[in-house]
């Protein structure tokens, strides 16, 4: 996506969030992004122990969520962006004429929902980076969130989640994607080597503890590769795309 | 500066059960172009495939001398629309839709929304649901009109209008086209309010443009004839167009040219509905040969 494209898209964005129901997308977002950062907090502040170390992978798990309520208004079909469009946004009163009317493309409306993506995925990873604070603060209160050398493996995590915020900052789609790629392989690296330098534990939860984990990231990682890809293959296929709004 | 506000050329849309054919016009700087037809004859779907709202199966259209579809931006700066239903997001106020609009036109003047709203006393907060069909109308002019388009498209705009209403849009239509630079492509089924505003009219009849031509050549190409039965014989009956028999004689419009072809026959100016009403007769009965 070049830069004027991304703009126009950030115009489309700027009209449908005045315009439309389009702000409760990103609430529900954030909402279930609060939910899922609650549930870290109480479970490192009351101390489960132990348990904890299910607790923030299953809730990185949770950000699925997410990225459900995004995959939706992206899509991949222009006929079905405009169904869904006006289902996701403005019920069944969507103004569709009025939209066809503006100064957009409908090739617009897919920039448009390819940075709602990428917004969608900054505020997953903003939220999973607090979750790894605040499992790094449980640590040092004397929680075992990650076994062996969790305190380095946060330390990391972080650092590269950082590193992901800071692409999306900066518009690079690519280098979003680069990143989302290469956080989710080292957590799943990582994950394996502490559970190797911890050595086979004697917890009969540690393999699904390990799976829990390991498979939220990938889950995430995939979602976002998938969805990505996709929408840029899509966008740079279709050469003539129309809004279709009466076939 | 092309003349030529806007160019169609074998524009073309096949739907299953209403194909538009080949249809071609053109509208200069500064004048008013009816477009007229019967119900399904079309009118809607040209203004669709100008808007870009629908893929169109051939020809082009140019706006400006910009493509529709491959300058869609540009022409849709250039171009204000009017539906004929109330587009708006109901949940929504005007002055919601305002601000939506300043994001996506290049053009946007607030302060010219500001007026049309004082003027037409539109409540700015209110939401749109509750307004009435009329303001409804007169906000999608406002909005149509606040970024400066060199073209106005309105598809049937005054239907449903009260009178006062209808007369100040025709007015405000009048204005917008006064300075020689800008251009109005009116749809309607109210013929007089075409004699009122139009410069030019186009006659679609079943998906196919019949006609084209400045309102004043109306009455120099046509002629509204009427006699008693008798004065129509097999052999000038072909020369009618749209022929109405009735129990005291019968009434065509016939070109013009073929006056002589008439004797004893009360002859009257046409109008754009005379026009309009004999062409879907004649329509009517080709279709049923």
């Amino acid at each position: 996506m070049t830069m004027v494209q991304r703009k126009r898209a950030a115009r489309l964005q700027q009209t449908l969030y005045l315009y439309s129901r389009y702000g409760r997308v990103w609430l529900l977002m954030l909402l279930t992004a609060l939910l899922q950062i609650t549930i870290i907090t109480i479970a490192s502040i009351a101390g489960l122990n132990d348990g904890i170390c299910m607790i923030a992978p299953a809730a990185t798990m949770f950000t699925f969520v997410q990225f459900l309520v995004c995959m939706f208004p992206v899509g991949v079909d222009n006929d079905i962006n405009e169904k869904i469009t006006q289902d996701a946004y403005h019920g069944s009163v969507m103004p569709a004429k009025f939209m066809c009317s503006l100064p957009f493309e409908a090739r617009d409306l897919l920039n448009f929902k390819i940075i709602m993506w990428e917004k969608a995925a900054a505020v997953n990873v903003l939220f999973v980076t607090l979750g790894h604070v605040i499992s790094l603060i449980a640590e040092s209160r004397g929680y075992m969130v990650y076994r062996g050398a969790s305190g380095l493996f946060t330390i990391m995590a972080i650092i590269t989640e950082i590193i992901c915020i800071i692409a999306f900052l900066q518009k690079s789609t690519k280098l979003s994607i680069f990143l989302g790629a290469f956080i989710g392989f080292s957590f799943a690296f990582a994950c394996g080597i502490m559970d190797e330098m911890s050595g086979m534990s004697p917890d009969a939860m540690s393999s699904l503890k390990i799976f829990s984990g390991v498979s939220g990231i990938i889950i995430y990682i995939a979602a976002t590769l998938i969805i990505a890809a996709a929408g840029e293959l899509y966008i740079k296929r279709k050469k003539n795309v129309s809004w279709n709004m009466f076939k | 500066m092309n003349n030529m506000i806007l160019s169609i050329n074998g524009l073309a849309k096949n739907y299953k059960d209403f194909t538009l054919k080949d249809a071609s016009f053109e509208i200069e700087r500064g004048t008013v172009m009816g477009l007229i037809g019967q119900n399904g004859a079309g009118k809607t779907t040209i203004i669709r495939l100008i808007m870009n709202m629908i893929n169109r199966d051939g020809g082009t259209v140019k706006v400006c001398g910009l493509d529709n579809i491959n300058d869609e931006i540009a022409v849709k700066n250039k171009v204000g629309y009017v539906s004929d239903e109330s587009f708006f997001f109901y949940a929504t106020t005007l002055a919601r839709t305002a601000k939506a609009c300043s994001y996506a036109y290049d053009n946007w003047d607030a302060d010219k929304f500001a007026d049309f709203l004082k003027k037409w006393e539109l409540p700015e907060k209110k939401k749109i649901s509750a307004l009435s069909k009329g303001m409804q109308t007169k906000a999608m002019l406002a909005v149509a009109l606040s970024h400066n388009p060199e073209l106005l498209i309105l598809d049937e705009p005054t239907a449903g209008l009260d009178p006062v209403a209808r007369i100040e849009i025709l007015d405000l239509l009048r204005d917008f086209v006064s300075d020689g630079k800008r251009s109005v492509l009116f749809s309607t089924h109210i013929t007089g309010d075409l004699d009122k505003i139009a410069d030019v009219i186009t006659l679609i009849i079943d998906g196919q443009i019949r006609e084209s031509m400045s309102i004043d050549a109306i009455e120099d190409r046509y002629a509204v004839i009427s006699g008693a039965s008798s004065k129509l014989t097999s052999e000038n009956e072909k020369y009618t167009i749209g022929l109405r028999e009735l129990n005291t004689g019968f009434e065509s419009l016939i070109l013009r040219e073929n006056l002589s072809k008439f004797e004893g026959v009360s002859v009257k100016n046409p109008n754009v509905e005379n026009l309009l009403t004999f062409s879907i007769w004649q329509n009517r009965k080709e279709s049923s040969k």
